[in-house]
């Protein structure tokens, strides 16, 4: 494949169509407040607070089972929550929940879509729920198609014919054909190839460059200290350690070994 | 090895999770006495038939013992062709399987073993009896008994092998067929209505069995002496009783017989061992035949409307949903005609003492029997949040109001459902089948039945997917199968007590009415709050 494809320059994201969107006057896009969670007897968020400015990427991570992808499941409204509050961009995500729906777009984790929908299908569908104009879908998704290297074929092709990259690919396009104010990523990285993977990088900074917030959890510790410009390591169902790389830039390279401390294991 | 790798298929086969002893023994004996049930009423079928035929017949009942256990013969060739598809070309299992050091002949073996005692164990249950009853009424000799237990094992030897032989071009034209929805929707529909014709003409079966006046319609003379006429052609059934039962070629037919069972099985086995490798480390791929490289403009519509074709790509677009709602929608009406008019016509014929006591016995069966159908098919569609399987996450982030997105997924299955229903109704009373009476009331009990069944089928869905310990969702078919039957036995009831048959059904009518106002009190914020506290990761 041309790697020539891929490259990516600075306007990318400013092609996705901003016509209609009313500039963010808060300054924190997620606020997060003593947010609790369990499931039965099990306390998995226990006073959780987080706050994400405007215009960054932000790292949220910690060990398997820890409560992070609770943590975004509450903020796009996938689960509801015992006691707390979630504003995004100051609206609480619980009253006002279709308002701020509407400003994220979501990446879950594995990927999740109408198998029997062709790729087509699906975008339609999910830029319909977004009450999009067709004017801005159009451009959007001529340039998703384009980023993620995704022909006339394909989209046609029913999605459950398609490898668990395509599917992430798919994903990912649904989660920006709207232009979303907040991307929310969990666990993007899984299954994709090298060349997407560069461009989801590429993507998440580009994306940031032009005042969007993105929040990301993984496992991909080199994806963290390449792309965030903060990062929240979680543990114990409260975030225990905030980094901010702008303030302090020799922790990217030492991520592991905080990220190892806190959980007391020691790195070999 | 193989003896663990058979193993690991019964219990998967078997599917018993649970660790209580207790229930794994009380499933298990429940499963024997349904077998016990089953060979009990198989057998007084069978001895019923024989006897009338015989009345009429000296070589009929031996003619349709041929045709019964050739017609076995196909259905086993059929069912274990579903089951070894399932069964080796399955994806996952092949992934574990692979990694193992285990070689390929030894997987299949295991499987085609596994699948060989299925097919012995069907017979065992099916042919044998059968065989044994036609055996002990004319008296036959001891190794009559002997071959009649070992019959299952020889046949199912050449089960199998054809089984085999069919599998790979069977895997193709699956993987073919799965591509094209309107050919898997036209093929659901056949077979739908296949089936209703099949059930007609086992039910007309039973129901000669029970009347004892004639042989009835299915076993006329005509049939009888058309079987007798084509019975020699039914190969190889036809040979292995030619020479057990009528002692013709005793010896030539046993060893052509098994000869030839083990030169396909063993041809078979050896199709399947060189595709079971090559078709689960290769994709199948027949994807880009019918895929054109068209650029059309892909229009953006309102929420409402993608909402309802999402829907519809969920019920007409899934083969699950094919088979289990879509084509039974279409059998429906079929159904409860082929049902309905063979009770009528044997109510009518061995009830009429009855009738002078239940005026309204045949209009109270004929309507629970159209909610039984209507419900119960119903009843699949209405759990239409489970429908929507690992996708149930997009309906919780997409910005769409959850009443809207509810009303959508009760309306779709609510609109196709009533007008199966309508249509089923408009059949049975042009053709006769039932009153104007029977029509209206099981029109309007049965759209009452498909709009609760669709309310409370996603409320309960919703329900069950919250941190609630006490599930709910299997209320949604007991209450389709238990509210027919229980107004049935209102009407018998009234009807006993001999009130206006107006009367009743207006009075059942009004029952159903007030019993599904309650579902009805705060919906939208019951249904609101269950949206939101459904969790769906």
């Amino acid at each position: 494949m041309d790697n020539q494809e891929f490259k990516i320059n600075n306007e990318d994201v400013s092609e996705l169509d901003t016509k209609l969107e009313t500039p963010i006057q808060v300054d924190y896009v997620i606020e997060i407040k003593d947010l609790f969670k369990s499931y039965g007897k099990k306390e998995v968020l226990k006073g959780l607070n987080l706050e994400v400015k405007k215009g960054e990427v932000f790292g949220f991570i910690g060990k398997n089972g820890i409560g992070k992808s609770t943590t975004i499941d509450c903020i796009v409204g996938l689960k509801d929550y015992d006691s707390g509050h979630i504003l995004i961009c100051g609206k609480d995500n619980k009253r006002d929940d279709l308002e701020t729906k509407s400003m994220i777009g979501y990446v879950p984790s594995e990927p999740v879509t109408y198998e029997n929908m062709t790729g087509n299908e699906y975008l339609q569908f999910i830029a319909s729920s977004y009450n999009m104009i067709q004017a801005s879908f159009n451009n959007n998704y001529n340039f998703l198609v384009k980023k993620f290297n995704m022909n006339t074929i394909d989209m046609n092709r029913k999605i459950k014919e398609y490898s668990h990259g395509m599917k992430q690919k798919i994903c990912l396009m649904a989660s920006l054909i709207h232009n979303p104010k907040i991307w929310i990523l969990d666990e993007p990285t899984v299954g994709l190839d090298i060349m997407v993977y560069e461009v989801l990088l590429k993507m998440i900074k580009d994306f940031a460059s032009f005042g969007k917030t993105v929040f990301v959890t993984t496992h991909n510790i080199e994806l963290v200290s390449k792309v965030c410009d903060r990062v929240a390591i979680i543990n114990d169902g409260k975030v225990v350690e905030l980094i901010d790389f702008n303030k302090e830039p020799l922790k990217r390279r030492d991520l592991n070994k905080i990220f190892f401390k806190i959980y007391g294991e020691t790195l070999r | 090895m193989l003896i663990e790798l058979m193993y690991k298929e019964f219990k998967n086969e078997l599917n018993i999770t649970s660790e209580n002893k207790v229930i794994r023994f009380f499933s298990i004996l429940f499963k024997l006495i349904f077998i016990g049930l089953f060979i009990t009423l198989e057998v007084f079928i069978f001895l019923s038939l024989d006897k009338k035929i015989t009345k009429y017949s000296g070589f009929g009942s031996y003619d349709f013992l041929i045709f019964f256990l050739f017609i076995m013969l196909i259905i086993g060739i059929f069912s274990s062709l579903i089951k070894a598809r399932k069964v080796l070309f399955n994806k996952l299992d092949s992934t574990i399987l692979f990694t193992l050091p285990i070689s390929n002949s030894t997987l299949v073996f295991s499987k085609i073993i596994f699948i060989y005692i299925k097919s012995v164990l069907l017979n065992l249950i099916i042919s044998t009896p059968l065989l044994i009853s036609y055996g002990s009424s004319r008296g036959f000799m001891p190794y009559y008994y002997i071959f009649s237990l070992l019959y299952p094992f020889i046949i199912s030897l050449f089960i199998i092998g054809v089984t085999l032989i069919l599998l790979v071009p069977y895997e193709y034209l699956y993987k073919l067929i799965k591509l094209n929805d309107y050919v898997q929707f036209i093929l659901a529909s056949l077979l739908a209505i296949s089936l209703c014709f099949i059930y007609k003409y086992v039910l007309e079966l039973f129901l000669n069995a029970l009347n004892g006046s004639s042989i009835g319609g299915v076993f006329s003379k005509k049939f009888i002496s058309l079987l007798h006429d084509n019975v020699k052609y039914l190969y190889p059934i036809n040979n292995i009783f030619d020479s057990y039962i009528k002692s013709i070629n005793r010896l030539s037919n046993t060893c052509f017989f098994i000869g030839g069972s083990i030169v396909i099985f063993v041809i078979g086995w050896n199709i399947t061992t060189y595709y079971y490798n090559k078709l689960n480390k290769n994709e199948l791929n027949f994807s880009r035949l019918n895929l054109h490289n068209k650029e059309k403009e892909i229009k953006v519509i309102s929420p409402f409307k993608a909402l309802i074709k999402k829907e519809l790509v969920l019920l007409f677009k899934d083969s699950t949903n094919i088979f289990s709602y879509t084509a039974l929608l279409i059998m429906a009406p079929f159904l409860s005609f082929v049902v309905i008019s063979s009770l009528n016509e044997i109510m009518y014929k061995s009830l009429k003492g009855f009738i002078i006591y239940f005026p309204e016995l045949i209009n109270s069966l004929n309507i629970c029997l159209i909610l039984l159908f209507s419900g119960v098919i119903n009843a699949s569609a209405s759990l239409s949040i489970s429908r929507e399987e690992k996708a149930k996450q997009i309906i919780k982030y997409i910005p769409i109001s959850p009443i809207k997105q509810i009303f959508i997924k009760i309306l779709i299955p609510f609109i196709l459902s009533s007008a199966s229903l309508l249509i089923s109704d408009i059949i049975l009373v042009s053709l006769g089948v039932i009153s104007k009476t029977c029509f209206i009331t099981s029109l309007i009990i049965g759209l009452l039945l498909i709009l609760f069944t669709n309310i409370f089928g996603v409320y309960s869905d919703m329900y069950d997917l919250s941190n609630n310990k006490i599930k709910i969702k299997s209320l949604v078919n007991i209450i389709n199968i238990s509210y027919p039957f229980i107004l049935f036995m209102i009407e018998f009831l009234l009807s006993y007590l001999k009130l206006n048959k107006y009367l009743i059904n207006v009075i059942i009518i009004l029952l159903s009415i007030i019993l599904i106002i309650p579902l009805f009190i705060k919906i939208r914020s019951r249904i609101k709050k269950a949206f939101y506290k459904m969790e769906v990761n």
